[in-house]
């Protein structure tokens, strides 16, 4: 059992990743384009700080003396023609730098739509079936805190990884044009970081993993403390609870605090190295000038502020993609979420879809509940019996075509639930649904469930909005249910325990109800103790197995 | 505790303030050193600036890496203070009962505290830090080449004004943000409340149309919300930029062919370059002072105003909205005229004079967990309750040591298996076991075991037999049982039902459930739909008032 789970775990995990892959697929274009725009801007930028190291060297030189000298501007170039150069260059950054802005904030809301189209899809086909697993609350995080998760790290995260490693790449280029010596001590240090942020991480990760069960248990404490108040309050522990709640949130900070030590370390080599660079190269560049150190190629003093100024940009990506790492764990926390609601309600493409249901070897996907030979003929009222939990709603979502099973019917079916549904709107919205339905048959349908009393004490009629009606017991919301359900008008009903919730004598009088209005439908019902037998003509069982028998009353 | 968490504080804004100052020194020294190394040439005395170089770079990385650490452990501890504090008001706050309940308004009050607390963190520290550095570089550019101080001066107010505008604007976005996705939460909810009903609905039978607009809410507005902020301070800093670009290009005009040997000119051009990163990244911070001042003005109590019944609140404030206590032995019970929730559509009333058990029947919805609640205390209602023959009069707000409610969802809270049983009192380990052993839980383990998130997780009938185990624990004079049957199997009914049918011997047992076990032993079923009430004591049925 454990290992069955230990497998489920992996492919969801392999899932996730899947769609985190499709996902960065479908926009790798889009953001290649950004990716363009940026490096785009980064080129200017250097091309700004060339022309800046050029005129800072003008204004510091006595005459046009060796001074002057660049690798990018030979000595006679034109100061007023340099100038414009840097405010064009620099001016230019800044509107590919918006440009890039831009187009990456389309990108998000574009792939935002379309995750939510893949999320809605999953809904309309696993509908209360899969809405029921998880509380609305669920629902809500997945659709705004995850969805918008996965969208920041596919776009955001992803052109950060590329800037990381484009915007360095450009700039060793450029600085071997400008000295060798330079370019080597890069090119020998930038591996180092990588390896120094790898071996970090390993011991982060050990750290986290000694205090793990801190972080597990004392995290959610405070909220945990928070819904219970009330129990708190009855059992007057309020100052025990209180002093828990300061004793364990200590430990947790503690700990967290041991593992912070660690794993800002990340941060603070990146922060050493362009520090350090920075500093060296000062000193390098500095000495060199004062002919001190004769490392290297001869620097002129505009090449010299040129690599001081570009130097630590090296590091500038790396670190802004630190900042953005937190999006990475938070996005396949999101699409390992998501990944399982997708996975719950991908088509099968082996269903057999027929009109009547005459099938063998029927079996619900992923359940136990399977049947050798399901038959329902036209008008016959079957008994569904089975002891909870053996899989009767699993059953009904899988005729009703919220679940997946081998076969499918195409006939029109409808299924009342335990726990009755109300809507917000009118009561005419609540029996509608938005069909076009004349007030006289819904007046019959309201006589017909004898709603009627309850009806003529409305203020508004059928306009009038649910929550300003009288307060409808239990039995009167199902029997609004059963009106709902009727004018719908289905090929097969299926009722799933309507009376679960009632009291004894409401259930009595929902069952004769349900036994006269439905007489000549096609109705399957899950009770636990019908009204009278003699009403059914098929019996069906769930055994333990999950296996549906059927036989003749 | 509060001034140590001020020290803490303060003492990461130093270093911040060291790690910033290094930060300007370090560009600047730099700078200068190599202008002078080539200007002054060999009469340079290059030693010192080389080892302040050093030591800048040096003080700039230790002081980043303590700021974080020290800056974090002031955010943990004053992040401890404000929650406890919450709790601890939480704890007599009546209007916050059904709150709590629901996950978001958790996870609301969680994320204010985080935010109130981290406006150190994310604002105090870094925004201190640059203003004082920006005042000091003012003041060393006024010293050292007074005439570049137009440019400099320029841009610091440049940036004074795009930072106060971006703050006015974030804090009308963040509004409207709100408002969006208060928006979305509540097209989205209703749209999953009717899920059950959606393979009725037309727009849902066709699987096979992927309909341009969807039938679900969607969060594209709120993203656009949320863009919309984003975009506000990038263009805060292409105006920053803007500005610098144009300093630099006056200055660079002003000094044209009028060549100067002084290394110091080169301090201000340097500062104008690269002011996105040391001044326009600041800008992003506007949100931290953003959030806390939301946080701050939707302080828990007004949020609830908007969602909160308000009837009930009403009640609440108008009586004392703290909850108070009583310690005194019950022994009768009486309802007179009581209704205790809207859905209810008969007040009730009834006379309970000595121990035994007594049952509100109904359908769910019906009102019965509501009245049970009113009874404990931990509702409003209309109508009387009162305890040893009117001698008590209870009302929302009051709890009774002697009275113990078990609320329907049978709650866990993480922590051992001896602290759910106990929640914290002095008890005897001996006891819990007995008590374990009385309950049929005695297989989950020692009483250290850990229970709730991180832990082990409790079936249906092991959550609620937990809750009755802490009744048992507590010995009280009356117990409120909401749906002790629920979801239950029938072996786990029948052990239910002995635990019931033993309480009742000694104390008044009143339950609400729509389930009615035939061994139950009832002294009286009350249905709370119906206005009867069935009495088994003289065997007959009587109607009730009203």
């Amino acid at each position: 059992m454990i290992k069955h789970n230990h497998a489920a775990t992996g492919d969801m995990e392999v899932a996730a990743t899947d769609l985190l892959h499709s996902q960065q697929h479908k926009v790798k274009n889009a953001l290649l384009g950004v990716l363009a725009f940026k490096s785009g801007a980064f080129l200017c930028q250097l091309t700004a700080f060339a022309a800046f190291s050029f005129l800072v060297a003008r204004l510091l030189a006595s005459d046009a003396s060796s001074l002057v000298m660049s690798h990018f501007f030979s000595a006679n170039t034109h100061y007023e023609w340099t100038l414009n150069v840097l405010v064009g260059a620099l001016g230019s950054s800044l509107i590919l730098n918006l440009f890039a802005h831009n187009r990456l904030m389309a990108l998000q809301a574009s792939s935002l739509a379309d995750l939510e189209v893949q999320l809605h899809g999953a809904f309309k086909q696993g509908q209360h079936a899969l809405v029921r697993q998880h509380s609305h609350f669920y629902w809500q995080q997945l659709s705004t805190e995850h969805l918008h998760a996965m969208v920041k790290f596919i776009s955001e995260f992803q052109l950060q990884k590329w800037l990381a490693v484009v915007t360095p790449l450009l700039l060793l280029g450029v600085i071997a044009y400008v000295n060798w010596f330079v370019f080597i001590i890069l090119l020998v240090c930038l591996p180092v970081v990588p390896l120094f942020m790898i071996i970090i991480g390993k011991g982060t990760k050990h750290l986290h993993n000694t205090y793990f069960v801190a972080f597990e248990r004392l995290g959610s404490m405070f909220a945990n403390r928070l819904s219970n108040i009330e129990l708190i309050n009855v059992f007057s522990a309020n100052k025990q609870q209180t002093q828990r709640l300061e004793q364990r949130s200590n430990t947790l900070n503690s700990s967290t605090m041991k593992v912070l030590q660690v794993a800002f370390l990340n941060q603070t080599v990146l922060d050493f190295f362009s520090t350090l660079s920075m500093a060296l190269i000062a000193v390098y560049v500095g000495f060199n000038l004062l002919e001190e150190i004769n490392l290297g190629p001869k620097l002129v003093f505009a090449d010299g502020l040129f690599l001081l100024i570009a130097v630590p940009m090296v590091f500038s990506e790396l670190k802004q993609l630190g900042n953005l790492y937190h999006q990475k764990a938070a996005a396949q926390v999101a699409a390992s979420e998501l990944a399982r609601v997708l996975c719950n309600s991908q088509k099968s493409t082996d269903i057999q879809q027929s009109p009547s249901i005459d099938w063998h070897d029927f079996q619900v996907v992923n359940t136990a509940v399977f049947a050798k030979h399901l038959f329902v003929e036209d008008g016959q009222h079957i008994w569904l019996s089975a002891p909870s939990g053996a899989g009767k709603t699993l059953l009904f979502e899988a005729l009703s075509k919220q679940r997946q099973a081998s076969h499918q019917t195409t006939q029109k079916v409808a299924l009342l639930t335990q726990s009755p549904c109300i809507l917000r709107g009118t009561v005419r919205d609540n029996l509608t649904l938005n069909r076009p339905i004349s007030d006289k048959a819904l007046f019959a349908m309201l006589e017909k469930v004898e709603l009627m009393a309850w009806y003529k004490n409305l203020k508004q009629g059928l306009n009038t909005p649910m929550d300003e009606c009288p307060p409808l017991s239990g039995g009167e919301k199902q029997r609004l249910s059963l009106a709902r359900l009727l004018l719908c008008d289905a090929d097969l009903y299926l009722l799933d325990e309507p009376t679960a919730f009632l009291s004894d004598a409401q259930h009595l009088r929902l069952c004769r109800l349900i036994e006269t209005v439905l007489k000549d439908k096609t109705v399957i019902w899950a009770c636990h103790k019908p009204q009278s037998q003699r009403w059914f003509s098929h019996i069906w069982h769930i055994n333990e197995l999950g296996e549906v028998l059927c036989h003749a009353n | 505790m509060q001034t140590n968490t001020l020290k803490t504080n303060l003492l990461a804004l130093l270093l911040s303030v060291a790690y910033s100052l290094a930060a300007m020194g370090l560009l600047l020294v730099s700078s200068w050193f190599i202008a002078a190394a080539s200007v002054m040439g060999s009469s340079l005395n290059y030693m010192l600036p080389a080892v302040i170089i050093r030591a800048l770079a040096l003080i700039r990385i230790a002081s980043g890496y303590a700021a974080l650490l020290v800056g974090h452990s002031g955010f943990f501890k004053s992040l401890q203070t404000k929650r406890i504090a919450l709790f601890a008001t939480s704890l007599h706050n009546l209007s916050l009962l059904e709150q709590v309940k629901s996950s978001a308004q958790v996870e609301a009050m969680s994320t204010t505290t985080e935010q109130q607390a981290a406006l150190w963190i994310a604002w105090v520290n870094q925004n201190a830090a640059m203003f004082i550095t920006l005042l000091l570089l003012n003041v060393s550019v006024y010293l050292l080449i007074p005439s570049h101080l137009i440019y400099v001066l320029v841009v610091t107010i440049a940036f004074v004004l795009v930072y106060a505008l971006l703050i006015v604007f974030g804090l009308k976005q963040t509004v409207k943000i709100a408002k969006q996705k208060e928006r979305f939460v509540t097209e989205f909810d209703d749209k999953l409340h009717s899920s059950p009903l959606w393979h009725l609905q037309t727009e849902f039978l066709d699987k096979h149309i992927q309909q341009k607009n969807s039938q679900f809410a969607s969060t594209s507005k709120l993203l656009n919300a949320q863009q919309t902020q984003q975009k506000a301070i990038f263009y805060g800093q292409l105006c920053l930029q803007l500005f610098a670009i144009l300093a630099l290009y006056l200055l660079f005009k002003r000094y044209a062919g009028a060549a100067s040997q002084n290394a110091l000119f080169i301090l201000v051009p340097m500062l104008l370059l690269s002011i996105n990163d040391w001044l326009g990244k600041l800008l992003h911070s506007q949100s931290g002072l953003v959030d806390f001042i939301q946080a701050k003005q939707g302080d828990i109590e007004k949020a609830l105003v908007n969602t909160t019944d308000k009837k009930a609140q009403q009640q609440a404030q108008s009586s004392s909205p703290k909850i108070t206590r009583h310690s005194q032995a019950i022994y009768a019970l009486s309802l007179n005229n009581v209704s205790a929730c809207s859905a209810q559509r008969l007040p009730i009333s009834i006379e309970i004079n000595h121990a035994g058990c007594y049952l509100f029947e109904g359908s769910s919805g019906a009102g019965k967990s509501s009245l049970l609640k009113a009874i404990a205390g931990l509702q409003p209602f209309q109508g009387d309750i009162s305890f040893n023959q009117q001698s008590i009069v209870q009302h929302f707000g009051k709890l009774h040591e002697r009275i113990v409610y078990c609320g329907q969802s049978a709650p866990v809270v993480d922590g051992t298996l001896a602290e759910n049983l106990s929640l914290g009192h002095e008890i005897e380990q001996d006891t819990l076991q007995q008590v374990l052993n009385d309950v049929n839980l005695s297989y989950l383990g020692a009483l250290t075991q850990w229970l709730g998130s991180g832990g082990r997780q409790l079936s249906g009938g092991e959550r609620q037999r937990l809750n009755l185990a802490r009744a048992l624990l507590f010995k009280p004079d009356v117990v409120l049982l909401d749906e002790p049957f629920e979801a239950l199997d029938d072996h786990n009914i029948a052990l239910m039902i002995r635990l019931i049918n033993q309480l009742s011997k000694t104390g008044i047992v009143l339950i609400a459930s729509h389930i009615v076990p035939q061994t139950l032993m009832l002294n009286q079923r009350i249905d709370i739909e119906n206005d009867r009430v069935f009495s088994k004591e003289n065997g007959s049925e009587e109607k009730c008032y009203g």
